[in-house]
């Protein structure tokens, strides 16, 4: 969370907790329903809380008088979530080799997909709209692992790998050393940011370099061990790697390609390559 | 070629140890055929890599058989009378628990677990160096243990991956990548698959095959209308063979 103006729904949910946020949705609704739709409604909503109060949207059917953006989060929170862990896991008898990397076995999974697939088609400005809110948007401190976790993370795969939107990789480069420095899982998240294929998102990975906190600095320096000397410097100070790491890519960055390497591979991927013949060391 | 630094020469001697047809054979076959040079410190390293290889293999069958559930990390699973499951979805060895036992429990109680495959792959690696150490060198060796993917993982196993080898071995952990998967399902991305020596590889979550069993099934994931198939990388992991060696004739 930055400095960015808080709506008072996201204000009662940090101050108070959800709880106090779903009694405070409940009692609004039932004395001044308009100001509750004005509240939902607020351009600083977070998606987060959108997505708490979410059953008593449904439940007293406001999901209409919502902006068209907010709406659409909804919906895509809902046919993602056909997808996502929860749903009853299918007997073990009848998966010979115990595949589930979904909830749902493999012909309903593909005819969901197919079901989101078509979605992702139908009004894409809006769409990508509520895509690029709920990454920008969804992550709290406060967040549960889980299936939560699981869907923010396939909104930010779909918003890089469908839609190309490279304007979020800042907040995305921001979210993975956000949860580095608190222990919590990234490997998925930094696939994405790779998978986007974009050279000048390095350069928000090397000013980590120059963060004071010891996490960032040591995860920036694994993300950027294709560049020679980066990772086993120990000695150097942050500004000093930081130009370094400056120098090396802006002479090298025309022969840079992305190798598909990732943290589920291997322990020390190499995400960047310079082509054979070319760059500098 | 294989070269002993002690200067034997018998590779028969060793060879007639091993069935025709096994995974041990096929590795010596595969080293003695190769351009490369392979130099062992003694006839003794080569065993001792042979036989862990073995139980790489042995491992990665038990767990297939013990068909343990593939978990993405978020809803993974472990037995917590021996493991702490961690907030990252990985899995930490409670420290009242006994290092040999937990890792056997693995694969006893495999049906208490969930994970994703490169946790399997450490799993695997963990089982097959206990049955090589034994479990009291085993438990005085890995008083602590974190099954999390590839990160934080004991340095004396030093796992490392190899790019553009000359051989693959049975026994190596290989890589299929799936560069166009579908963003909806992202965790068809890639499959950590172990070579079992025989022309088939065993994959967490989807079974054993051919590689092209595993290219066919990420292939079925794959991005609407893409015709860029999965494939297997140029690359192979291991764990430090000769460290793990070394240890092991210092500590006998």
């Amino acid at each position: 969370m930055t400095g960015a103006p808080v709506s008072l729904l996201d204000n009662i949910r940090i101050s108070n907790g959800p709880e106090s946020l779903k009694n405070y949705f409940t009692d609004l609704y039932h004395t001044e329903r308009s100001r509750l739709l004005e509240l939902l409604n607020d351009r600083h909503l977070r998606f987060y809380t959108l997505f708490l109060l979410k059953a008593g949207i449904y439940a007293y059917r406001l999901q209409d008088d919502l902006i068209p953006m907010y709406k659409w989060a909804l919906m895509i929170s809902d046919r993602l979530s056909e997808l996502l862990p929860g749903k009853p896991p299918e007997p073990i008898s009848d998966r010979p080799h115990g595949r589930k990397k979904t909830g749902a076995p493999a012909g309903r999974a593909a005819l969901r997909r197919a079901g989101i697939r078509k979605m992702l088609r139908s009004d894409t400005d809006v769409l990508s709209a509520a895509l690029k809110w709920i990454v920008e948007t969804g992550w709290d401190p406060d967040i549960p692992e889980g299936s939560y976790e699981l869907f923010l993370e396939r909104c930010t795969s779909i918003l890089l790998g469908e839609f190309r939107d490279r304007s979020v990789l800042p907040v995305l480069a921001d979210i993975i050393f956000d949860r580095h420095r608190k222990g919590l899982l990234v490997h998925n998240l930094v696939w994405a940011f790779f998978k986007a294929r974009d050279q000048d998102s390095l350069y928000l990975l090397v000013q980590k370099l120059q963060s004071e906190n010891v996490m960032d600095v040591r995860l920036a320096k694994k993300l950027l061990r294709f560049i020679p000397g980066i990772e086993n410097s120990d000695n150097s100070s942050g500004p000093a790697l930081y130009y370094r790491a400056v120098q090396w890519l802006s002479e090298n960055m025309p022969y840079l390609y992305f190798t598909d390497e990732s943290m589920h591979m291997c322990g020390c991927p190499i995400f960047c390559r310079v082509s054979a013949g070319e760059g500098s060391e | 070629m294989i070269r002993f630094e002690t200067g034997d020469t018998d590779l028969q001697g060793i060879l007639s140890q091993y069935q025709q047809g096994s995974p041990e054979r096929e590795f010596l076959r595969r080293l003695a055929d190769s351009s490369y040079v392979y130099v062992y410190s003694s006839p003794e390293e080569l065993q001792f890599e042979t036989r862990l290889r073995r139980h790489i293999i042995n491992a990665s069958l038990a767990l297939y058989r013990g068909r343990m559930a593939f978990r993405i990390f978020q809803e993974s699973r472990c037995n917590e009378d021996y493991w702490i499951r961690r907030p990252d979805g990985g899995f930490e060895l409670r420290p009242d628990a006994r290092p040999s036992e937990a890792v056997g429990d693995i694969f006893t109680n495999t049906r208490l677990y969930a994970t994703e495959c490169a946790t399997a792959v450490m799993m695997i690696y963990y089982k097959a160096i206990l049955d090589s150490y034994g479990p009291d060198l085993f438990d005085r060796t890995f008083d602590r243990i974190i099954l999390m993917n590839w990160q934080d993982m004991d340095e004396l196993i030093n796992v490392t991956t190899h790019r553009n080898l000359p051989d693959y071995f049975p026994g190596d952990c290989r890589y299929v990548k799936n560069p166009d998967v579908d963003p909806i399902t992202p965790e068809w991305q890639g499959e950590n698959i172990i070579d079992l020596g025989d022309g088939s590889y065993f994959g967490h979550g989807i079974g054993i095959g051919n590689v092209d069993f595993f290219i066919r099934a990420l292939n079925r994931n794959r991005i609407e209308g893409s015709d860029v198939s999965a494939y297997l990388m140029d690359s192979a992991t291991r764990p430090d063979f000769r460290g793990l060696y070394r240890y092991w004739k210092n500590a006998s």
